[in-house]
This record gives structure tokens, sequence and C-alpha cells, in this order.
């Protein structure tokens, strides 16, 4: 029974004897290492090296920082404004890409799609018409895709002055330059040439016209939101430059 | 500017005034952290991200002791460069003592520096085997010279625990001097008297 006692009490002395190297033992424990350690020649080699090791630890020689770790080069300071100028970033970034898919989207509509829409009209002529004859016959109805073509055109000119034409308009000031491409016989088109049933011409008009007249909604649509966007873009980017102009003012003092 | 002035000036945004933060404590920030990580380029990935985030956390900064607030941050980003990259401490042969004269070289001879080295590169690789919160609480106490309780605060624990990793990582890397027993230089072998 005093055997065990001793061995437990051996074991507790040497977790606390690092602790008790440091003078950070509550006194109660002090007293029981050093009286066990009266006794222990286990324990007092213990200590002994354990002190040592501390000493070797305390001597070890300090490293020198390789660089400096200054880090004012690293960031930009943090003004109430830092966050508003990400923003106005981003938001003049989504402003710009918006515009840029809808300008797309419009260019693709103008040379792809509006002459299809205006081409379907002289079909019905006649069912027996041939390929070459639907040829024919498409210039009569370009007109209306060349008048909502050109009327496009003007609009565009008043929406946008100068400074978006360095991103968006050389393009289509291409496009715009090349002539309106001819409608060319498609496969719905000779299909549509083919037909046993052919509907009366003037009703085929109005159709073809009807389409023309939704797709210039749509258009002008299209070209009052480009406009916003546009707008909204210039004065994002004002604003951005200014704030960016303000912190690099305040960065360079 | 003492260092209140230069913490109040940090948090107005002021980059140079924490860049003489930073040149006041880089040394004691790079020390621990070449001590925990074992390797010069993580021990300056690690230095650098710390006065980073301490940076962008001084709004967080309760006042107390600013050092210590910063040997917590750089612990914590060791700790996390330790997990993240399961980067075992590798200790170079060549441990880069870069000064040409350093402080504590002043009076020495060159030979004794030279077994100073040799010193510091076997310690090194003893800490090497030692469990990361050992390790770290053996820098923080006997290199850093922090108290119990600074070291609990650092290292977000409790004092039993700083004393139990304390006790174990000290009787680890004892162990691990001794088996090492000619390759220390003599003077640094440690001795083991019978005390009968």
């Amino acid at each position: 029974m005093f055997k065990r006692f001793k061995r437990s009490e051996h074991k507790r002395v040497e977790e606390l004897l690092s602790a008790y190297i440091d003078g950070e033992l509550p006194i109660e424990e002090a007293t029981l290492v050093e009286k066990h350690l009266r006794d222990c020649s286990a324990c007092t080699q213990n200590l002994e090296t354990l002190r040592q090791t501390v000493s070797l630890m305390q001597q070890l020689p300090a490293v020198s920082p390789p660089r400096s770790f200054t880090i004012s080069h690293l960031v930009a300071p943090e003004r109430p404004w830092a966050w508003g100028y990400v923003y106005l970033r981003g938001a003049t970034a989504l402003a710009a890409l918006l515009l840029t898919v809808l300008l797309a989207g419009d260019l693709g509509f103008q040379y792809l799609w509006a002459p299809r829409i205006a081409a379907p009209a002289p079909a019905p002529v006649e069912a027996t018409v041939e390929t070459s004859e639907a040829e024919i016959e498409a210039p009569i109805e370009t007109p209306t895709a060349r008048e909502a073509f050109d009327l496009m055109e003007a609009q565009k000119v008043e929406e946008t002055p100068a400074p978006l034409a360095e991103a968006t308009l050389p393009a289509e000031r291409l496009g715009a330059a090349l002539p309106s491409p001819e409608p060319t016989p498609t496969p719905e088109l000779v299909a549509a040439a083919e037909s046993p049933l052919p509907l009366p011409i003037a009703e085929g008009r109005a159709y073809a016209t009807l389409r023309a007249e939704r797709a210039l909604v749509s258009l002008s649509t299209l070209r009052l939101l480009e406009g916003a966007l546009f707008g909204a873009f210039l004065i994002l980017g004002g604003a951005t430059a200014l704030v960016r102009w303000r912190r690099e003012r305040y960065r360079s003092p | 500017m003492d260092e209140a002035t230069l913490i109040a000036a940090t948090r107005q945004g002021d980059t140079q005034a924490f860049d003489q933060l930073v040149r006041l404590y880089q040394g004691a920030i790079y020390n621990l952290a070449y001590r925990i990580l074992g390797d010069e380029e993580a021990a300056s990935d690690a230095t650098q991200d710390a006065f980073l985030s301490a940076y962008k956390a001084i709004g967080k900064f309760r006042g107390g002791s600013f050092k210590g607030w910063l040997l917590r941050i750089v612990t914590n980003t060791c700790y996390d460069q330790l997990r993240r990259k399961k980067r075992q401490p590798t200790t170079s042969l060549e441990a880069v003592y870069l000064d040409s004269a350093p402080p504590w070289a002043e009076n020495e001879e060159p030979e004794e520096y030279a077994l100073r080295q040799e010193l510091g590169s076997i310690i090194q690789r003893g800490l090497a085997t030692l469990p990361p919160e050992q390790r770290i609480a053996l820098v923080l106490s006997d290199i850093q010279g922090l108290s119990y309780e600074e070291i609990a605060e650092v290292m977000g624990t409790n004092l039993g625990t700083v004393k139990s990793r304390l006790n174990r990582g000290r009787a680890n890397l004892r162990d691990y001097l001794l088996a090492q027993g000619e390759l220390l230089p003599p003077r640094y072998r440690l001795k083991i008297e019978s005390h009968t």
C-alpha cells in the first residue's frame, strides 16, 4: 500500500517538475516536490536534465528575419470609401458587360434574324415557285428590313456618343458600312416556297408586316435599354474614376 | 511615437504607423514562426501573413499586450500552415543566420558563435520531433520568455494545459538531446550526475 502511494506520488511529481523549474507551482505542490526530491534520485536527475534543457533553449541564438515584413506597399489604405470604390468598379464593369451583350445581340438580330422575318412574305406567291424566284422576290420585301435597320441606325447615332465607341462601336460601324446582306434561301424559305397550300399574297404580306412591326417594337425597347445602360455606364465610370483619383491623392501624401 | 499612438494611427488607416510596429516586433514574430515551422521560407510567409491579418484586424485589438496579440496571430497562422500543407517541419542543416554581426555575438568569439549555431540546429531538429502544441508552448516559454498566463492566452487554452504541454515537451526534447549524446558540442551535453 505504501509503495503504491509512493509510485503515484513519483508520477505526480514527474508531471510537476517543469512548472517547478519555472516557479509556477502553488506552495503546497512545491513543498511536495521538494520533499519527494530528497528521497528520489531519479526525479532529482530528471529535474537536473530538464533544467539543462531549458537552459539550452534559452541560449538558442535568435535568427534574423531575412527581410522586412512591412505592409504599406501591400495594402491600400482603408478609407470609408474604399469599399464604395470596389462596388462602383464592379457596377461599372457589370454595366459595360451588359451593354456589350445587348449590342452583340442587337447586331446579331440585325444581320441574322431581321432579314429572315422580312423574307418569307414573297414565299406564298406560287406553290411552284422555284428557289431562284424566291431570291428574285426577296428584294421587294427587304426595304422593310432596311427601314428598320435605318431607323435603328438613326437611333443609335443619337444614343451612343463617342466615348463608348472605343469599346464597342467599331465593330458595329464596320457592320453598318457593309451592305445589308441579301436574304439567302434558307431551308424554311425553300420549304415555304414549295408549300402546296399558298396563302393569299395580301395576307402573307400583312403577316410579314406585323412581324416586322413587332420586331421594331421590341427593337425600340432594346434601344431604350441600351441607352439607359450606356448612361449608367458613363455615370458609374465617372464616379469610379473620381474615387480612384481621390485614393491616389491620399496614398501619395 | 509610442506603441499606443502607433496603434491608434493604424486604426485610422495609417499604414506607415503600422510599419513602425512591424519593425518593432518582426524579429520576435519571425523567430517564433521559424522555431515552429523550422523553415525560413515558410516562416517568412507566416510572418507576412500574420502582420497582414493583424493590420486588417487592428479594430479587434482590445488593448493589453500588443506583442502578445501579435504572437497569438502568428501562432494561429503557423497552426493553419501546418494543418493546410501538412507540412512536416523541415530543418535545414544549414539553418540560416543572416546577420553578419548578430546582436548576441558582440562579445562572442567566432568559435563560440559557431558552437551556438550547431546547438541551434540540433535543438531545431529536436523541436521538429515534437507535436505542434508542445513545440509552440516550449518556444513561447523558453525562447520568447512568456509567462504561463501569457502562453495560455496566446494558445487560447488554460493554465493546466500549458503546464502539461510544457512538461511533456521539455521531457521529450530532453530525451532527444540525451539521445544525441556526443553529437552535441561537449559544453552543451546534458550531464547526468548521480545523486545518491
